[in-house]
């Protein structure tokens, strides 16, 4: 089991990526904890253990001040990296 | 539409450390939406509330911010801040509103038959409550009770109010039916030299018979009766009694007298009435020592429905006291006019019917004489008690 026990205490805690795609228009990106990279193709954030890719055009980002953000324009791919 | 109403506001940001500012946004807890990049620049939108604290952000993070749109209700009062006017009337029509809700704007009286809708409001005009009224200055036990007293015809009263609209519940007293001592012995006697026409005897004897000539004070139907055995007893008469009797009254009409003489000169004036204060819509006031008055208010209609808002259009038919002359034609008039009033108030009123009238006119040197005969029908019966000796 990946992470053992620190994987099952995130879990419990609600801390893991969660991702929700809404058609080619919206991605919800859940615990965030970084905007790396950001430009009107493509968003790259960090979460607790993914770097998430989001390419596309015309992107934008609504922070609500939650611990999500809103990735809104015409999405084109989704690319999810381990963090190392 | 809350953003609308916080206000919002999207900046512009230019500099190296971009990524730090924008992460910073998010650390510092700041709602932070429609980020986008556009040649080159970093844009975002923040609550107007938010606007100092990404200023010093951006400051700590050696960012260049400029704030490029402002969106909201906050910014465009705040753009409107030195038109004193719009403040002012603002202020006016709250203040306004706030008067118009504590004060009597209309009076409605409910239950009332007898009692006319005039004489309540005179009423109550009387004993404090009127348009205009500041409502919370009313006491209204104490104005129920007066007006009670003041209109003896109301048996209770309840006053209340819905907004700035006075409502009066009036429940009207009963007068008890007239009490008939039917016990108490009595004949039925004529009150007039007359000829019988019409008898309907409920109890006692018919002493004359229908076409017979009765004289003041003849007994009509007797309350004495004797049986079969020669016994005498007495009885309390009633019945109906008519009969055809003549009158004679004289009516004069002077030539000249003393009385209202109308100059003529009649005027109208106007007034908005507004929530029960009348501003006039002229500027001399009518000055006529003695006058006529009438009004009538034609109230304004919004949907179907009245609104506490009209004019009033006031008539003065001024007049003086002077010798009045008048012709012989006039005399004439004004003597025809008695005559009809006269048989008004005293025979159309009380079931008295006109069989025939004989008018003769006589003209003296200062006035006009009617000599008027009516041959009339009508209730000639009176009860008149037999007293009897103990």
């Amino acid at each position: 089991m990946p992470g053992g026990i620190i994987y099952k205490g995130r879990h419990l805690m609600n801390l893991d990526t969660q991702i929700q795609i809404t058609g080619n228009r919206e991605v919800l990106i859940e615990c965030c904890k970084k905007i790396l990279e950001f430009n009107d193709i493509m968003v790259k954030v960090r979460t607790w253990d993914l770097t998430v890719m989001i390419w596309g055009s015309d992107l934008k980002v609504n922070d609500y001040n939650a611990s999500g953000i809103y990735v809104c324009g015409k999405i084109q791919s989704v690319e999810l990296t381990e963090n190392g | 539409m809350l953003d609308s109403l916080r206000g919002t506001a999207l900046f512009k940001a230019e500099g190296t450390n971009i990524y730090k500012f924008i992460n910073s946004i998010r650390e510092n807890n700041m709602v932070c939406t429609d980020q986008h990049c556009k040649k080159g620049a970093f844009y975002g939108r923040v609550y107007r509330s938010d606007m100092k604290r990404l200023e010093d952000l951006a400051e700590s993070c050696d960012i260049k911010i400029e704030f490029v749109e402002r969106k909201g209700f906050r910014f465009k009062l705040f753009s409107y801040r030195m038109r004193f006017g719009i403040i002012a009337g603002l202020i006016v029509a709250m203040l306004f509103v706030f008067y118009i809700s504590n004060i009597v704007v209309t009076i409605e009286v409910c239950g009332n038959t007898d009692v006319t809708e005039e004489q309540i409001v005179s009423a109550l005009s009387d004993i404090g409550i009127y348009k205009g009224r500041l409502i919370a200055d009313i006491d209204f036990a104490q104005c129920e009770k007066k007006l009670r007293l003041s209109i003896p015809e109301i048996a209770w009263t309840g006053i209340r109010h819905t907004g700035s609209r006075i409502v009066v519940d009036i429940t009207e007293t009963v007068h008890p039916p007239e009490m008939v001592n039917d016990d108490i012995p009595c004949n039925i006697v004529s009150t007039k030299d007359a000829q019988l026409t019409y008898a309907e005897v409920y109890s006692g004897k018919l002493m004359k018979k229908i076409g017979d000539g009765v004289k003041k004070g003849d007994v009509i139907v007797s309350g004495v009766i004797e049986d079969e055995k020669g016994h005498i007893m007495k009885r309390h008469s009633m019945g109906k009694i008519k009969g055809i009797y003549t009158e004679e009254y004289v009516f004069e009409q002077p030539f000249e007298e003393n009385g209202q003489i109308y100059t003529g000169e009649d005027t109208t004036k106007k007034y908005i009435d507004f929530f029960g204060f009348r501003i006039p819509l002229f500027l001399k006031k009518p000055e006529f020592e003695s006058f006529d008055y009438t009004e009538s208010t034609n109230k304004f209609m919004i949907f179907g429905s009245q609104i506490p808002i009209g004019i009033v259009h006031s008539s003065y038919s001024p007049f003086i006291y002077d010798k009045k002359t008048y012709t012989e034609e006039e005399a004439d008039e004004k003597l025809q006019q008695q005559t009809a009033l006269h048989e008004k108030n005293f025979y159309d009123s009380m079931d008295i019917e006109i069989k025939d009238r004989k008018i003769t006119s006589q003209v003296t040197g200062e006035k006009m004489i009617y000599k008027v005969k009516y041959t009339l029908e009508g209730n000639i019966g009176m009860d008149y008690e037999i007293y009897v000796k103990k």
